[in-house]
């Protein structure tokens, strides 16, 4: 379905008892969806820069007497006149146009203090749609801080609609913002801005036309008609019904024969009207100096001093992971040998007591130890978002970002996909020109997700056993991450100089407040993803570890002697490892690697998983060791260590740059509607990852190293 | 353990393995998204937006 295309909409709320409509609009950043999260009781992603929200959400929550309400959260927009496909849906849903989403009853414009006029702009076109409307007023506090003096029933007064001041992460003026929805869902429309004479006919008469179409809302003609008379993009004209084009095209002839500018005269009506009333209603107090924002991004956006903070906090996070996360770590893997001992005594000697203790405690719990680590880097990047820093850290990495090509854009997409790929994908949808888009899809799975987080530890705690400091750990740790980035950077370049070649956009970054992290809001990111690991480990590797155990196990060797590492080699697992052992050999990896390699193409920490099941089977269940034990004991025919430095350093590369996340090819086929972008990508990635394995090993001992 | 219950519990418990998995794959396929990463926050069910093709 085309979400801009003119359709019928669904008709409105039909009783008294139906649930309303009531749509949360507002700028980027204003705190859209944490107020959406505190009426709704949801969770939705929320952070301190501007394109979180990608797409609408939908929630329930009730009015002030207990009615129904469905609330919908939109991406953040500064207007109406959309250029992405995230501001098209926030427009489609406003006007209307979608035939899944009721029409809204009442718009909750969420206005942020700290930057009136910008988001008094949005409010005075949200206003020609004629519906009732709330606005909710967040960051007081901060504008009040910066040497603001607000008139808060002022505003209320010239807009001609309630007005809020909220703080949502403390629950502050929710009740009296429900309050104020139910009164409006009886209320009048706000004023809106006087819009020059010849200019309002026109639209008027081309309303009269579009209120005629069966396809569009007759309700928002006037301000549908008001958008299209101004539009300058082909997308803009989207709502535009083909036949009704000579009547447009009339209309601008006649306004420029009466020396109206159509494409600004509307826009400047609209800036003078809100430009009177910030400056009515918003005062600088006497002797407010510099915020201290500003003094902070002097050092922090510094092209020296930014790079040396930046660098300073991701080794500070890498070292807190690694540290402090011990503990809990050993904690789990404790209860993990006690359940294996327990489980191994109580259950009766065979298959299945093999299956249950070699397989299933073996490979999840050698997932699960990894949750402190996953947690600890939610709540760093909770932090680092909350307070307004990954806003100027996209600041200095822009500079790198424009050289290669990346629009600015990118940045956001880039961030998510520390976290997870999909999500980073999916906010590629903020980016206007298609081919930023695509080149920013293919190189965020380079990014390090936090699903490749185990993998590095595993790897790290190998190549460097007991004895060596977390400082050290954390500077590898680093440095893979920093290998994701410029990895990115490099293929977004070399895309831009072949495939892509194009104009390159400028970043408009809209740097949020510094604001003072709050610890409900990062604590509950920490649950959700807690559930979501723990989700994860009950299902998706759950199901894996028993399949790689029966592979590993079936079939049985004919010779009834046989130890359990001859058992292994001739299982199914084993055959698969040797037959593809000549494309992994020159990386150093042996078969047993190369099993682990191919079953983390369904999920990378599956590889922790699938090797703990291997190492089990192959020691027998009851002399299992530690992994990071069995993979440094494990040896060639020859006598020589597997796992030696170089090889750990390979496979870690090649877990950097390697795709294997089914799931985002699942995403990145829906994302661009072909398979002929996720083939690309996964070859062009293995390839890549290949490639650098096999230099990181050879180029190494080359130099001497083993 | 008698060696045909021993059997039957390993077959049931990797059978149903298999089958989950492959319910998941194809129910993640016709999704279109979902059970992604351990930082995934879950994405919509909404086809992703297209312009209208004029």
């Amino acid at each position: 379905m085309s979400l801009s295309s003119p359709t019928a909409p669904a008709p409105p709320a039909a009783s008294a008892t139906a649930a309303r409509t009531v749509v949360v609009a507002g700028n980027p950043n204003s705190g859209k969806s944490t107020l959406f999260n505190a009426l709704t009781g949801l969770r939705q992603k929320v952070g301190n820069y501007p394109g979180v929200t990608v797409e609408k959400k939908t929630g329930q929550c009730r009015g002030a007497h207990g009615e129904a309400i469905n609330l919908i959260d939109l991406p953040g927009v500064y207007s109406l006149q959309t250029r992405s496909l995230d501001e098209a849906v926030a427009r489609d849903v406003l006007l209307g146009r979608l035939p899944d989403t009721s029409p809204p009853d009442v718009i909750v414009c969420v206005v942020d203090a700290t930057n009136l006029e910008r988001n008094l702009y949005l409010v005075a076109q949200l206003a020609e749609l004629g519906l009732p409307m709330v606005v909710a007023l967040t960051m007081v506090d901060m504008a009040e801080k910066s040497g603001l003096v607000l008139r808060v029933p002022e505003l209320a007064a010239a807009l001609r609609c309630p007005v809020i001041p909220v703080v949502a992460a403390q629950r502050r003026g929710l009740v009296e913002l429900r309050q104020a929805i139910t009164r409006q869902f009886h209320g009048l429309p706000p004023l809106c801005a006087p819009i020059p004479a010849p200019l309002e006919t026109a639209a008027r008469q081309l309303a009269g036309l579009l209120a005629r179409e069966p396809g569009l809302n007759f309700r928002f003609a006037y301000a549908e008609a008001l958008l299209l008379i101004s539009a300058t993009t082909g997308p803009a004209l989207a709502g535009l019904p083909k036949h009704l084009r000579p009547a447009l095209e009339a209309s601008r002839r006649q306004l420029e024969a009466a020396g109206i500018d159509w494409i600004s005269d509307v826009i400047n009506a609209r800036y003078a009207w809100v430009q009177e009333i910030a400056g009515r209603v918003a005062t600088p107090r006497a002797g407010a100096g510099a915020a201290y924002s500003e003094r902070l991004d002097a050092w922090l956006t510094h092209k020296i001093w930014g790079w040396v903070f930046f660098m300073g906090v991701m080794t500070l996070m890498f070292f807190t992971i690694f540290k402090v996360a011990e503990v809990p770590m050993g904690w789990i893997a404790n209860g993990q040998s006690a359940l294996s001992g327990w489980l191994g005594n109580a259950l009766p000697a065979g298959g299945f007591r093999d299956l249950v203790v070699g397989g299933i405690v073996a490979g999840v719990g050698g997932v699960l130890v990894f949750l402190p680590q996953i947690l600890i880097l939610f709540f760093f990047i909770g932090l680092l978002e909350d307070t307004g820093y990954l806003a100027r850290a996209a600041f200095i990495i822009d500079r790198l970002m424009q050289r290669v090509g990346l629009h600015g854009k990118s940045f956001v997409p880039m961030l998510n996909s520390f976290a997870c790929a999909i999500p980073g994908i999916m906010s590629t949808r903020t980016i206007e020109n298609p081919k930023d888009r695509l080149v920013t899809i293919l190189v965020a799975p380079l990014m390090s997700c936090s699903a490749r987080l185990p993998v590095y530890t595993l790897m790290i705690a190998v190549l460097f056993p007991l004895g060596f400091s977390s400082w050290k750990k954390a500077g590898v740790m680093l440095a893979m991450y920093l290998l994701g980035i410029f990895a990115a950077f490099g293929m977004a370049w070399l895309f831009r100089q072949t495939l892509f070649k194009g104009e390159h956009s400028l970043l408009l970054l809209e740097m949020p407040p510094y604001r003072r992290p709050s610890l409900r809001v990062t604590l509950a990111r920490m649950w959700e993803r807690a559930v979501i690991f723990l989700q994860r480990a009950g299902t998706v590797i759950l199901a894996i570890t028993i399949i790689i155990w029966a592979l590993s196990t079936y079939p049985r060797p004919a010779d009834p002697h046989a130890t359990p590492a001859q058992a292994l080699a001739t299982s199914f697992a084993g055959r698969l490892g040797h037959t593809i052992e000549p494309v992994i050999a020159p990386l150093g990896y042996d078969w047993k690697i190369g099993v682990g390699v191919i079953s983390s193409f369904a999920a990378r920490e599956v590889f922790v998983g699938t090797m703990s099941v291997i190492y089990s089977v192959q020691d027998g269940e009851k002399n299992a060791p530690a992994l990071r034990d069995a993979m440094l004991a494990e040896q060639r025919p020859g006598g020589a260590p597997v796992y030696t430095p170089l090889v750990c350093l390979s496979l870690l590369v090649f877990y950097v740059l390697a795709m294997q996340c089914l799931s985002t090819v699942v995403v990145v086929r829906r994302e661009t509607n072909t398979w002929r972008w996720p083939l690309f990508q996964v070859a062009y990635m293995t390839a890549l990852a290949w490639g650098a394995a096999f230099l990181v090993l050879h180029v190494g001992r080359w130099l001497g190293y083993a | 353990m008698n060696p045909l219950l021993d059997n039957l519990l390993v077959f049931a418990t990797v059978t149903a393995a298999v089958g989950w998995f492959v319910w998941h794959a194809w129910r993640r396929k016709s999704k279109g998204g979902g059970g992604c990463g351990p930082g995934c926050g879950g994405c919509s069910d909404d086809p992703p937006p297209t312009r209208r093709q004029d």
